[in-house]
């Protein structure tokens, strides 16, 4: 606290003479924390040795041999898996806190050096043969398993994206809008809307059941974002979808809004906010271009004034949710 | 100066530090309730989710005007693009304003939305204007006393980096137009003016008068220890040497700049520790790959599989010997991360996790070599 705030705050009474002092001396010389650069040091130097060695390896495959590099891969993976199970803590089905941030990037490793040994397996001895399926299932499940077992959000993250991989999409942010043909394969779509709803169905397991509840956050997250995404391709490419779609969107909306409220989350409700707005603005767009023969050019003018009408009425309405969430408001 | 309420500002600030004692334990739970209800901070400061939604809303109602009366008034905005521009941009800093008066706003997003969408109107308005090249230097330098009038008023952060940019361009112009020889003083020049700036900055941010600009003298900072680096960074006066001034070869004393390039990051490091700055530490950290990048760019000392290897070995030994040397706290520095750490920031490092350790999906039976986004090897069977 700046002194000329605590000199006020004394000057009116409102501290006591020991809880001025502290101030002070806080002031002057509190710790200086270096926990962040180090984390990001850490990171960086973990993600520079992964890419150097792959790249290493890769371009001196010859002359060290599958093996090795298998047997190599296999070793360091059973030394992280090892280091982790001495320092874990103990298993509940509550959140469980990592002893440091070290062991957490144990995990970690030992998950990432595990599905590098079956991509390994699988791209140089084709050991599931044609089976793709197969070879993602088992990275897949060890993930789940290692994520329940540490109490890991990172890995989490990992199987859940595991998950989609192995429903054959892609769903981390950035690539679940280029990676995706969803133009060409209606089939991906309806697997984005069932891979949202058994996502969520896991989210409220883990809730209902007290089975990590703190998980249920993660699946919510990926949840919402691949069915709605999903529902609005089906909505846009789909010929004749529309209809479909929208009734597949609107009670998917509905139930994370009604999520939002109960958990006291606006990020939920924002997210809902958003892409009930997209669809909504998309069918109110389509309904006035229907009606080109008559509008012409008046169907840009009244695009633009819905455009800011809703606009406007966005704002507000995120306005009254903020109010009515205040005191809570976290993500 | 400031458009907003100052003793508000204040209530604000004492808020945030009351917290933070709390946590820390420094105060009574007793003490801080009544800190809050002596001082009463009634600004409207939404969660960052409605800024960004609100941010959007309002960009978005501006532009939605505009496009709305240029349709009704086509020719004449094809006629004088810039006009139109300009006084748009005049239009919403007077919204601003109006809005401020009657509205307790702080970084609600629309008062964010509506300062940046006045610095950027006013901005195209003026480069229409000034669209030839030889008008540089008046066009930076309006665009520096419109953008500092709009930090001075609101304390934008965006605005003052926006600000300090046309100010090192508008020296950097004004040099090359009117100052005979300035091909060879240009780097001094631009590392006096960051140095001059810097310490101007830094004095400032210390001042109590001047509390309420903060985060934008913690920016104009961070601005100015870079353009003092990139100044004197041998890749940079070497190739804006050729692509700028029309000079060619190397540039003269290369050793300088090759010194400065290389041992400034470092110099930067030190003085953070020194001073138990975090915005030296910070820039000399990210300003450190800067230095690589540049000795790579002339030099190929060692593939760059070995040099990620390596590289990334050093940190990783960096981060871990650090961390034990300081378990107990030592010389003023912990490894604990302060009480700000809160659930968001867990979630989101989950989600990094996720986006940039994850294998690429399986294809074809194409191997891909997981692990790492970094160098991965391809696919392709050919070596």
């Amino acid at each position: 606290m700046r002194p000329t705030f605590i000199r006020r705050l004394a000057e009116e009474g409102l501290l006591s003479e020991a809880e001025r002092l502290r101030l002070e001396a806080q002031s002057t010389s509190g710790l200086f924390s270096l926990h962040w650069e180090l984390k990001t040091l850490l990171y960086l130097g973990v993600l520079l040795i992964s890419g150097g060695l792959g790249t290493l390896i890769y371009k001196n495959i010859d002359t060290i041999g599958h093996q090795a590099i298998l047997a190599g891969i296999g070793g360091l993976c059973a030394g992280c898996f090892w280091y982790a199970n001495r320092h874990k803590p103990p298993f509940t089905w509550n959140k469980a806190a990592s002893p440091n941030a070290w062991w957490d990037y144990v995990v970690l490793l030992g998950c990432l050096l595990f599905v590098s040994f079956i991509t390994y397996l699988q791209g140089q001895y084709e050991v599931f043969g044609h089976r793709l399926g197969s070879a993602t299932f088992i990275p897949m499940v060890v993930l789940f398993c290692c994520a329940y077992y540490y109490d890991h959000l990172g890995v989490l993250s990992l199987a859940i994206t595991n998950f989609a991989a192995w429903l054959g999409i892609a769903i981390t942010p950035a690539r679940i809008l280029t990676d995706n043909a969803f133009g060409l394969e209606q089939r991906l779509i309806n697997t984005a809307l069932i891979a949202g709803l058994v996502l969520t169905l896991a989210g409220i397991a883990s809730r209902h059941f007290g089975r990590k509840a703190h998980f249920a956050f993660t699946y919510y997250n990926f949840a919402v974002h691949i069915f709605c995404i999903g529902a609005l391709s089906g909505m846009f490419l789909v010929d004749g979808g529309l209809i479909f779609y929208t009734l597949a969107l609107a009670p998917a909306l509905y139930f994370y809004y009604q999520l939002g409220i109960r958990m006291r989350s606006f990020y939920f409700l924002l997210v809902t906010l958003i892409y009930g707005y997209i669809g909504a603005g998309y069918l109110v767009i389509y309904g006035i271009l229907q009606a080109w023969d008559v509008l012409e050019i008046g169907v840009a003018y009244l695009s633009i004034l819905y455009l800011i009408g809703s606009s406007i009425a966005m704002a507000r309405l995120l306005i009254r949710l903020n109010r009515k969430l205040k005191q809570d408001a976290h993500l | 100066m400031l458009i907003y309420n100052i003793s508000q500002l204040d209530n604000r600030l004492i808020g945030q530090d009351t917290d933070a004692a709390l946590a820390e334990g420094i105060i009574a739970a007793e003490t801080a309730d009544k800190i809050k209800a002596a001082h009463p901070c009634k600004l409207y400061e939404p969660n960052i989710f409605v800024r960004v939604g609100l941010i959007i809303v309002t960009v978005l109602c501006v532009l939605l005007a505009m496009g709305f009366v240029a349709l009704l008034a086509a020719d004449g905005v094809f006629r004088s693009f810039g006009t139109f521009c300009f006084v748009w941009g005049l239009l919403t800093y007077g919204a601003l304003e109006l809005w401020m008066k009657e509205r307790p706003h702080f970084r609600s997003g629309v008062d964010d939305g509506l300062t940046w969408m006045t610095a950027g109107l006013i901005g195209t308005g003026l480069y229409w204007w000034l669209e030839d090249a030889s008008l540089n230097v008046p066009f930076y330098g309006l665009m520096a006393l419109v953008g500092s009038w709009l930090v001075v008023r609101t304390a934008d952060a965006v605005v003052a980096a926006c600000v300090w940019i046309c100010g090192i361009l508008f020296v950097m112009y004004t040099a090359i137009g009117y100052v005979p020889g300035a091909r060879y003083l240009l780097p001094f020049l631009l590392m006096g003016y960051s140095a001059a700036g810097y310490f101007l900055f830094s004095r400032m941010q210390q001042q109590f008068r001047f509390r309420h600009y903060d985060l934008c003298l913690s920016v104009l900072r961070f601005a100015g220890l870079a353009t003092f680096y990139a100044a004197g960074n041998y890749y940079i006066v070497h190739n804006l040497g050729m692509n700028l001034l029309g000079m060619e070869g190397e540039p003269p004393l290369p050793w300088l700049f090759w010194t400065l390039s290389v041992a400034l990051p470092p110099a930067y490091v030190w003085m953070g520790l020194r001073k138990k700055d975090r915005i030296p530490l910070a820039t000399g950290l990210l300003l450190m790959a800067a230095a690589v990048f540049t000795v790579r760019a002339y030099h190929a000392v060692m593939p760059i599989e070995t040099a990620m290897l390596l590289g990334g070995i050093g940190l990783a030994g960096i981060s871990y010997f650090v961390h034990r040397y300081l378990k107990t706290p030592k010389h003023g520095f912990t490894t604990q991360a302060t009480h700000t750490r809160s659930f968001g920031a867990e979630q989101l490092e989950g989600l990094i996790i996720a986006e940039t350790m994850q294998p690429a999906p399986q294809s074809e039976g194409s191997f891909r070599f997981g692990g790492g986004s970094g160098g991965g090897g391809g696919a392709g069977g050919e070596f």
